[in-house]
Parts: C-alpha cells; structure tokens; sequence
C-alpha cells in the first residue's frame, strides 16, 4: 500500500487533529525503560512511543476488559451497545495478529455485539518493532516483527522520519484529511525501511536460536502432548495455576457470564476466567472433566496450537512472549514447543 | 452492519407450574415472555434472577412451542435455588443453542434411547419427537435406568410409551428394592444381548458421564461401530455461542456442535470422560 513520510512533530500534530473526536490509548516508556500501554491525555503527545518493541500489556483489555457489564434485567429490552471512539497508537504486529484471532472467535456466526462495537470504533494506528525483547518469538510462529495487514495505519521510526503506510479506506481518508502533514518519501528510503526490518527479523531470530521451536507445532502438539512423561518431568511440572500466562496472553479470551443481585435489578457481567482453575471446568455435582493439572495444562496447549488450527485456521499464539516474562514457574513457552517438536521428531525415528 | 442482537440477555419467563418429579428432580413448566422454538437435544441457559445461570435441555415436545418443560436435578447453587421457587416467579432464558439430535439421520432405523437418572429428561424431548412420527422410524428401544424406584423420572407416561406400536419399553434400577419386581441391574443390563438390526441402528444416550462411558463401552462389545452412537456430553456451559470456551471437548464447544456429539468425532479425545 501507499507509504508517506512525516516528522514526528508534525505527526503529533496529526494525532491532536484525528483526536477530536476520540480518545488516545498508546504505548508510553517509563523511567525504567519499560514500555506500557495506556490512556493518554490529549495534552501529553509528546509522551506517545512509536519506537522500542510491544508494551508489557495487551491491547486485548481494551477490546475484550476484564470485566464487562452484559446485560441488566428485568428491563424492557436490552439496552443499546454502543463505544466510545478510540485510536489506538503503538500495537505491534503481534498484537494486531492477535486482535485478528479474537475477531475470528468474537464475530464468527454469533457475534459479540460488545466486542464489535468497540473494534468498530477504533482507529488502529501500528508501530514497526525496532527493538524486539529477550522473549519475543514471532518469527518462530511465523510471523513477522512489522504489520502486513489488518491496520488504518503503521508507523516506521527512521533516521528521525517516520514513515507512513495506509493499511485501509479509514486510514487513507486520514491521510487525505490532512495531507500537508506528510510527503512523498525520498528515493532509497523505502529501502532503507526494509533493510531495517529485515535486521529486526535476524535479531528475532537470533535470540531465538537455541529453542528450536520454529512451527508448525499442530503434528506434534496432538501426538506428544499426552506423553507423561512430558509432563511429569518435564517444564509442566512448575506450573502453579497462577493464571498470570493466561491473564497476559493477547489471545487468550475465556470468560464466565457472572449474576448479581444489585438494588431492584440483576446484573450479569462477563469476566475473564483460566482454564487452569479447577472452578473453571467445575460442573455441578462437584464434577470434573479436568481434575488434574497436568490435564488442565494441557488444553492451554491443545487450544493455541491444535483446536484453534481447526477451527479459526490460525495457532492462537503471536509470539509476544508476555506469558514467558509473567509465569512465576519459569516456563518459557518456546520450551515447551521445542520439547514436543524434540519427541515428535525423535518418534518419527 | 446490522445491529447486532446481545446474545447473553435473558428473555423474562414465568414459572406456571412446578411438578414433582422424585424427591431430588421437579419439572418446571415455563412461559417465556416470546415463544423460544426448539429442536430436541438443543439447550437453553436458564437464569435464576442475581444468582446465575446453568445449562438445561428441555424435557417438553418441541412440537409445543408456547410454553417449555424444564426437569432439574436439585444438585448444585443454582438447582438449590430453582428448587425453592414457585409458580408465578420469574426466571431467565437464552437459547436455544446446540445442534440438537440428528433426528433425521433416524429416519428408517432402529433408535435405541438409553438414559440415566435425569438423563431422560432431554431424552423426553427425543421420545416425544419420535414417537410422534413413530411410522418413520423402524422401532424405538427406549432403555431406563435409575437408582431407586423412587428415583425414575416420568414414571407415569412409561406405560404409554411402552403400549405404543414399534416402542420398546425397559426399565432397570440399580439395586433391588422393596416391592420392586422388574429388572435390577445398571442401564448396561438393557444392553445384553440386543436382538436389533445392527447395521440400520443408531443409539443415542444421557445421563451421568460415568454412565456414557459404560454404555458406549457395552455398545461396542455389542458391536456398534462408533460412529452409531450418539452421546449427550455434559460440561458447565456459560456463554452458549462458542465464545467463553468452557465446553470444549477436543476441537468441539458443546455448546455449538453438541452437546449431542457422535462418539466417532471426540473418541480421540484424552480422558473423555474424566
């Protein structure tokens, strides 16, 4: 697609005009170093980080909040769904992969007229990744460390320019808008943007050298997963149903409709649950179908990168390695896949 | 886009009548404030106002489309509170949701309906649909089994059931009771030495997962092949349009592609039954 150049003041001053109307969420960089993902006054632009990699938060609660409020009843019909509008800067290719995925799981033959609303209603404004972290792994599920498709608009930091590439109607009509704001690019330097995301791949995938865990993993998840021995001894044994992996995860999306009572009316809310509770799989009567660990453990495994190939065409995992930096076990999860890759090939001998 | 409808808000529905079943089990006659059409195996999530909401395949005709059948097994928060409920209060719908039982792929065979405990509740809704039409259908084996006496379901319409042409009515409880003259015996005890015509034969079952496992495993001593049976899986159901993945079984939601599933799909799974 078509691709502009901009200065960063020049882009900021495009942001405070496609701002008018709605609200910023975007990657900021605190004074560690470490990179967020939060609501931003219209007043603190400057603070706005395009370079850097993905934030420690997901895009997903934005689209998909921890809790939301579904229905309230009696009443005489349900209210109307609506969201207020937002533009979204600094998402990385991982997690618009993964915004991708929930589409598939929220807008399929049913669709969630809360999730809907609010992806409708948002301007998605991406980054290029220029310094991926020790846990990112999106080469190795073959992915790749900048956007393709899906995006208004994606932003690649460069030699002090950034370079602007239409990803859609909505983005081009920004584009349009305000067309003073950017130029052509000057010769060679579209180059020069893929020469730097070609770096960025190499770095993804030397840091990624040791695991040996490129995909596909679909084979090997359906015939090793039940191995015991896998499990017993191996990285599934310090697992502690914390559920921060799952919490994390930009396409983990289970949840649990819940009831309450509040005043005259009732409320039901819907909240993110973990399939590594034993409540999440609780039936009445106290029974279980998962009453092991081990067991719920695996169906994390068999969801991302078995039932979801299935079902959605796509593994439920973008390599954003958040699950790596928040398990309190130490289980990296490309260990895990390079294990089950291992005893694939080894059975296959 | 069209504006979306909100697929977790329940339609209000009137209790009418509360029937007692067995000490543990009672019918619920609904009325929701719309009719709610349904096919036999398809569920509704049921809402006790502020408490929540639990998974139930009605037990009525589909054919009667105004009001709806209910049959609870008192057994957990929100069966507890539905229990203590009366005529004239009011509760929550959603549904229907699920694919139902393949009712056509019946057509010119033997069916064979085995239920457990309230098992046959949903199993009602399959018995009323194919008795109905029962020409369409080579014979209909309906096989029961409970705990106690005390414990069958829907004891009254047995005789009914039974006295119709091309029904075949069994009865089994689980230890012998006072009083008690006929069968004793797990459901499996139904299943010996099934005088059928395997090849035309379909079985469809309910109840306990326990109870699927050992009837699926009795089926095929008898030599059913997997893909002639057709089991009702249980998991707690929340969102009911495959979105909150509480039900799923191998690739499968219940609640969009069961949660009757054909054994010969989900028999790969690990630990089926728990």
């Amino acid at each position: 697609m078509k691709v502009w150049v901009t200065d960063r003041e020049k882009f900021e001053f495009f942001l405070e005009k496609i701002l008018a109307d709605s609200v910023l969420y975007a990657n900021v960089e605190d004074q560690e170093g470490q990179v967020h993902f939060e609501r931003l006054p219209k007043e603190e632009l400057t603070r706005v980080c395009i370079e850097k990699a993905r934030a420690l938060e997901t895009t997903k609660a934005l689209f998909f909040p921890p809790r939301t409020k579904v229905a309230q009843y009696p009443s005489a019909s349900p209210a109307e769904i609506t969201a207020t509008k937002s533009t979204v800067v600094g998402i990385r290719a991982c997690g618009l992969k993964a915004l991708q995925i929930l589409d598939r799981v929220f807008t399929d033959d049913v669709m969630d007229p809360f999730y809907q609303a609010k992806r409708e209603n948002s301007t998605i404004i991406t980054c290029d990744c220029t310094e991926p972290w020790e846990t990112c792994f999106c080469t190795e599920v073959g992915y790749k460390p900048y956007p393709e498709s899906g995006f208004d608009l994606n932003l690649a930091p460069l030699d002090g320019q950034i370079l602007v590439e239409v990803g859609s109607e909505k983005g081009e009509a920004l584009v349009a808008e305000h067309s003073e704001l950017f130029a052509e690019p000057e010769k060679g330097l579209l180059e020069k943007m893929k020469a730097k995301r070609k770096a960025v791949v190499q770095r993804v995938k030397e840091i990624n050298a040791r695991f040996h865990a490129a995909a596909p993993y679909q084979e090997a998840v359906k015939k090793q997963l039940i191995n015991p021995l896998w499990a017993k001894q191996g990285v599934a044994y310090s697992c502690v149903e914390c559920g921060a992996c799952t919490h994390v995860c930009p396409t983990c999306r289970c949840f649990l409709l819940v009831d309450e009572q509040v005043g005259d009316h009732s409320e039901r809310t819907m909240v993110w649950d973990v399939c590594f509770y034993p409540g999440y799989w609780r039936m009445a009567g106290n029974l279980s179908p998962k009453p092991r660990l081990l067991d719920r453990f695996q169906n994390r495994f068999s969801c991302k990168f078995d039932y979801f190939v299935d079902n959605y065409q796509a593994i439920a995992c973008t390599g954003c390695g958040r699950c790596i930096q928040a398990c309190m076990g130490k289980i990296d999860i490309r260990q895990c896949l390079s294990e089950l890759l291992a005893a694939d090939k080894t059975s296959k001998k | 886009m069209a504006k979306a409808q909100n697929p977790y808000y329940p339609i209000e529905t009137e209790i009418l009548e509360v029937i007692e079943e067995t000490p543990t089990i009672k019918t619920f006659l609904l009325q929701p404030q719309e009719p709610i059409p349904f096919k036999a195996g398809q569920f509704m999530e049921l809402t006790v106002p502020g408490l929540g909401e639990a998974p139930f395949t009605p037990s009525s005709s589909p054919l009667q489309t105004e009001k709806m059948e209910i049959t609870v097994l008192r057994t957990g928060t929100v069966t507890d509170a539905l229990h203590e409920m009366k005529a004239g209060q009011k509760l929550g719908l959603r549904g229907p949701f699920g694919k139902g039982y393949p009712v056509e792929k019946l057509y010119g065979k033997e069916v064979l309906v085995v239920g457990g405990g309230v098992g046959l509740a949903p199993l009602r809704s399959l018995i009323y649909t194919l008795l109905d039409d029962i020409g369409k259908f080579k014979r209909v084996s309906i096989k029961y089994g409970a705990r106690t006496p005390q414990e069958l379901c829907f004891r009254s319409e047995f005789e009914e059931w039974g006295s119709k042409k091309g029904v075949d009515m069994k009865v089994t409880i689980d230890l012998p009771a006072p009083g008690w003259t006929g069968t004793v015996g797990l459901v499996t005890v139904l299943l010996e030495k099934l005088n059928i015509d395997l090849k035309n034969s379909y079985a469809v079952s309910c109840g306990p997962e326990v109870m699927l496992k050992f009837v699926t495993l009795k089926l095929l001593e008898e030599g059913f092949e997997p893909e002639q049976i057709y089991l009702s899986m249980n998991r707690n159901m929340s969102c009911g349009v495959g979105k909150c993945g509480h039900c799923i079984v191998g690739r499968y939601f219940l609640c969009k592609d069961g949660p009757d599933m054909c054994y010969a799909d989900i028999m790969d799974v690990p630990n089926l039954f728990g």
